[in-house]
């Protein structure tokens, strides 16, 4: 492998062309460079993290809320069942609905998530 | 020393991230500077290649060097640049440059030969200049040229033979 990679610096050896590249080599002129980018990394890191807590907060209310509607119905449902009277289809239907967009729901928070941490 | 680097700025210390500022500004604007061919637009993306670089560092996976994976952001931000300037019909024709050279011919003596150079790296064209300084300047091997810019071994060479001939023809041509 390295005999290899000799062979190819030998096939393009040309001291002429090197000198050449090394003397319109060129540096950055601008000295706050370095700071410019810190300065726009920092405020990219604060962004992202008031975002991600931002969206865990959210996450956590939409997550209660669908809880309860989830156990709301799921109540109804079973007191219907237990009382004899005729289980609402609709119901059953509302309740699979629920738990599906839940499921789509929270995968979509974790992946805003995952995009907003480091 | 990268690696060392590296885990700092994933474990939280964005403050180490300056390191690899340090270390590999001047050549991410060298590498840009070859392929868009003015200083402003390179160094725009010199700090744009570093905030890809932040923000893509725990997708990289160390299969490669630090190096290598960075100079491949900073040609691809590069091309992508260019390609931006091309339609937006922002870059001087390669004969318009020709002509600023010949006009240097008549200015002072101080600083003429390294403008020229300067001068004439940038009349080639963006893939040759690339080549030149990955293969002459950071003594990068072919095998990682291909990694960098994507092209195959073949063009690679090619593009590195007629990179040389280049220079050779302009220099003759103008110095």
């Amino acid at each position: 492998m390295k005999n290899k990679m000799l062979e190819e610096r030998l096939e393009f050896k040309d001291d002429f062309i090197k000198d050449f590249v090394e003397k319109g080599s060129r540096t950055i002129s601008n000295e706050d460079f370095e700071n410019e980018i810190m300065h726009k990394i920092y405020a990219t890191t604060a962004y992202k993290k008031d975002m991600a807590s931002k969206l865990k907060r959210s996450m956590y209310f939409f997550y209660c809320g669908l809880s309860l509607i989830g156990i709301y119905i799921f109540i109804t449902i079973l007191n219907r069942f237990t009382s004899n009277s005729t289980t609402n289809f609709i119901s059953i239907l509302t309740l699979f609905f629920v738990i599906i967009i839940g499921i789509i729901c929270v995968g979509n928070y974790k992946r805003f998530l995952h995009s907003f941490s480091f | 020393m990268d690696d060392i680097y590296i885990d700092r700025v994933l474990s939280g210390d964005v403050e180490a991230f300056s390191y690899f500022i340090r270390t590999y500004k001047d050549m991410a604007f060298n590498l840009a500077v070859s392929i868009v061919k003015d200083d402003q637009y390179a160094e725009e993306v010199a700090q744009d290649a570093f905030m890809k670089a932040f923000t893509g560092l725990k997708s990289f996976h160390r299969t490669a060097k630090f190096k290598s994976w960075f100079y491949r952001i900073v040609v691809n931000e590069s091309f992508l640049r260019l390609r931006t300037l091309k339609k937006a019909r922002v870059l001087i024709p390669l004969e318009e440059m020709r002509d600023v050279i010949l006009e240097d011919d008549l200015k002072e003596e101080s600083h003429q030969k390294t403008n020229k150079i300067k001068a004439v790296l940038s009349l080639l064209a963006p893939k040759e200049s690339l080549a030149l300084q990955l293969f002459y300047l950071e003594e990068i091997s072919i095998n990682e040229i291909t990694d960098i810019t994507g092209w195959t071994k073949a063009n690679t060479k090619v593009i590195l033979h007629r990179a040389r001939k280049s220079v050779r023809e302009i220099c003759n041509n103008t110095l």
